[in-house]
Formats: structure tokens, sequence, C-alpha cells
């Protein structure tokens, strides 16, 4: 084959490689992209809403997780949580509520995050139709609200660093600190998980 | 003499060449199979921890299963490709180097950033080192380390867990990389000088085996020689004999010839 036709060939590979080099990085790119875009941050009530059913406790700060039982993210988060109930074990009472929808069987609800989460020592797990989302104005799965012994709100968002990442996170961080010393200079955490309820039928 | 050396020289380069083409594409397959093994895996991977993404009651496929079949597949195609049309070629190593660890991300995303997942990236490494080629190491440590340096810039949360962004963090992540390359280097020079001293012991044995071949032809020339003449004895003998038959039995008629006078 004469040398310029080589020559020729090789830039021709050469150049279809950096365009698939591109390509792919631009695909990986997008990716994490995605898992770094929040969700909606939900704007919980300052004070405990007192028409709630869930009942804070008046010795303990409250921690509230609210979460959609099949938001594959939201494992992460679960995990997360065991981690916050490792450190701070009887430093809080913990909720986690999970959506039901009304008119589906309860093992619509029951998946592995359900069951995951009712594992955790000393937590409570509810079902909830959308009462109490609402009620806690919150539309991300994942969203965590913590409550001081007085009703006042100390800290709400997300417990992971990024979409259904397991590791270490501001949120898991803040929450852990207000427990054991009562202090933090954050009260906010980006949320990363589904919308709890289907913004267009509010289901 | 300065011919002779410049000969085995030759000869040592042709079949160092040969045994780094042979292992270069024994190690081509081995990554065409794992690397379509992991695209399945990947995909595997997606559908059991993030089938569908919700809201409310409404679920649709998560970009993670389209991540995994189509992302994962563009990854690993272009090496494919070069496997197939430039086996021995520097560019496939370089390719399967970036697919690889670019598929080491791939996975670590799929699986939520798991802390097991990073074993991908050093276990990958390991399997590099297959091509005793230290380039494509550097070529995939590249790869991590860059990815380590934008990730904890442009996204320090998803990275280290942190807000603020550490400017020299990337380092320490980078640092564990080298330090395993470092001694994957080390084996790769080890062995390459292995090869270097099989093919001079192979050019040595050559050498013996020809002077032996040589011999044997000599040998085997002389013994023809021989035979020949012994052939040719043997021809004389039987006609000397066979003379001395011819005289004796002449002798024979002479003397029942001679009484009768």
């Amino acid at each position: 084959m004469p040398e310029e036709k080589i020559k020729s060939k090789k830039s021709f590979v050469l150049g279809f490689g950096i365009a698939w080099l591109f390509l792919v990085c631009l695909g990986l790119w997008t990716l994490i992209q995605y898992e770094n875009f929040p969700g909606t941050a939900g704007t919980p009530p300052l004070k405990w809403p007192n028409s709630s059913i869930i009942k804070p406790s008046e010795n303990l700060p409250t921690l509230v997780l609210f979460a959609h039982p099949k938001c594959p993210c939201t494992r992460a988060t679960i995990n997360e949580l065991t981690k916050i109930i490792t450190h701070c074990k009887n430093e809080v009472k913990t909720y986690v509520v999970f959506y039901k929808p009304n008119g589906y069987p309860s093992k619509w609800a029951r998946t592995d995050l359900w069951f995951k989460a009712l594992n955790i020592p000393g937590i409570i797990v509810i079902n909830d139709n959308g009462n109490e989302i609402r009620r806690f104005h919150v539309y991300t799965s994942g969203q965590s609200i913590l409550y001081d012994t007085k009703g006042q709100l100390l800290f709400s968002g997300g417990i992971t660093g990024a979409r259904g990442h397991n590791g270490n996170n501001i949120g898991r961080q803040t929450i852990i600190s207000l427990l054991k010393t009562g202090k933090s200079n954050v009260s906010k955490a980006s949320v990363f998980g589904c919308p709890i309820l289907n913004r267009k039928s509010n289901i | 003499m300065k011919n002779n050396i410049d000969k085995k020289d030759h000869r040592i380069n042709e079949l160092y060449t040969k045994s780094m083409n042979l292992l270069y594409r024994r190690t081509n397959k081995l990554f065409a199979i794992l690397l379509i093994i992991q695209w399945i895996f990947g995909i595997i991977v997606a559908l059991w921890i993030s089938p569908k993404t919700w809201a409310g009651v409404y679920s649709q496929p998560h970009i993670h299963v389209w991540a995994a079949i189509f992302l994962g597949g563009a990854i690993i195609i272009f090496p494919l490709a070069l496997i197939i049309k430039k086996p021995g070629a520097p560019i496939t190593r370089h390719a399967i180097a970036v697919a690889q660890t670019l598929y080491s991300a791939l996975l670590i995303h799929l699986t939520g950033g798991r802390i097991e997942t990073h074993f991908h990236v050093f276990g990958s490494l390991a399997f590099l080192s297959f091509y005793r080629d230290w380039k494509v190491l550097i070529t995939a440590s590249v790869v991590v380390t860059v990815d380590h340096f934008l990730r904890g810039l442009y996204f320090p949360q998803s990275v280290y867990g942190i807000l603020v962004v550490e400017p020299w963090r990337w380092l320490e992540h980078a640092g564990w990389v080298v330090f395993e390359d470092i001694f994957l280097i080390i084996s790769i020079l080890q062995s390459k000088k292995e090869m270097i001293s099989i093919a001079i012991k192979q050019i040595e044995l050559e050498v013996v085996n020809k002077k032996i071949e040589d011999k044997i032809k000599e040998r085997t020339k002389e013994l023809q020689f021989s035979n020949e003449e012994l052939i040719k004895l043997n021809k004389v003998m039987i006609g000397r004999e066979e003379r001395i038959i011819e005289l004796k039995n002449e002798v024979k008629k002479l003397h029942e010839e001679l009484p009768n006078h």
C-alpha cells in the first residue's frame, strides 16, 4: 500500500478515535449532570405542624424522612440514614414516611426499601397517601427534616451527595453535627431523588 | 564479525517482536470478551438496581438503563472494531485502556457510587498490564486522574462529599493509582527483560541446532560417498568372482579335455 494511503488511513483512524472519545465523554458528562441535578427542594414549615398525625418527641429531636418506595436513588438515602442512626443512637426519634397512594394495595409500597427502613433499629415506618407529604411541603423522595424538641426546624434537605450515591455528604454531616453538638453552619442540602407525587395529577 | 553481531541483533529483535505481537493479539481477545461481558453486566446492574424512575404512581425507564445499553455500547464499540481491524497496533491497546477506565466510571455511576465498584479501576489496571506495555497503563491512569480532577472541580460533593472545592484532593486519589502503576510497570519491565533473554537463548539454540544439522549433513554425505564406494567395490568384487568362476570352469574344461589326449 503506498505510503500516502497508509498515512491517510492512520489519520482517519485517529480522527475517528478522537470523535469517539469526545462523544463518549459527552455521554458520561450528561450522566454526571443528571446525577448531580437535584430534585425540587421542599419548604417544610418552620414549626412542626400540629395537624400532622406524626407525633414529634418532646425529649429528643425528631427526624422525618419522606420517601417514594420505588425510587432507586432512595436506596442510598436509606443507607445514609442507617449511618446517622448508627452514630446517633438514642439521640433522635426517627420516622420514615413512605408514599402509598389510595387505592393501591399495601404491597405496592412494601418494596426492599420499605423493609430496609423497617430493619433499622428504632425507626418508625409510616405509609402515607400524600397528606403528610403535602403538609410538610415535600416534593422529592429522600427529603429529610429535622426538628428540635421545641418543634423548631433545624435542617431540611437530602442526605446523599448525588442521585443514588452513597458516601460522605453535607446532609448527613449536618444532621449528625446538630444531634451531637446542637450546632451547624448549614441548614439546607440538595435532595436527590424522584418526585414523590406526580405534579400533574398530584398522586 | 560485525556482520554476525548485526545479524544476531536483528534476529533477537525479530523473535522479540513476534512474541510481543502474539501477546498483544492474545490479550486483545481476552479484552474483547471482557468488554462484552462488562457491557451485558452493566445492563443487568441497571435493570436490577435502577430500572425505573418514578413520579407518584407513574414510571418510565431510568436513564441508567439507556446509559448502560447505549453509552456502554458506545464505549466498547471502537476498541472492538480496532481489535478486529488492527489487532497488533498500539492505538488498539490504548483505545482498550481508555474504554476500560471509562467503563469503570460508568459502572460506578450505575451502582450508585459503591466503594466496592471502585475496585474495578484497580483490577482493570492489573489486566491492562497483561499487554506488557507501560504506556498503556499511563493512558488508563491519565483517564482516571482527569475524571477525578474534573468531577472534583465541578461536582465535589459527588466525589468527596463536600461543597467546597479542594484543589489538590484529586492528587490523593491519583496517588493510589500511581502506587499500583509503579509495581505493575516494574513487573512489565522485568517480563520484557525475560522475553529478550528467552529470545537470546532461542537464537543460541538455533545456532547449536544449525551446527548439529550441518554436521549431520556432512556425515550423511560422507556416509553416502562411502556407501557408493562400497557398492562400486562390491560390483568389482562380484565381477572378479564371476571371472574367477569363469576361469575355474575353463580350467575344469581343460582338465577334462587333457586326459583324452
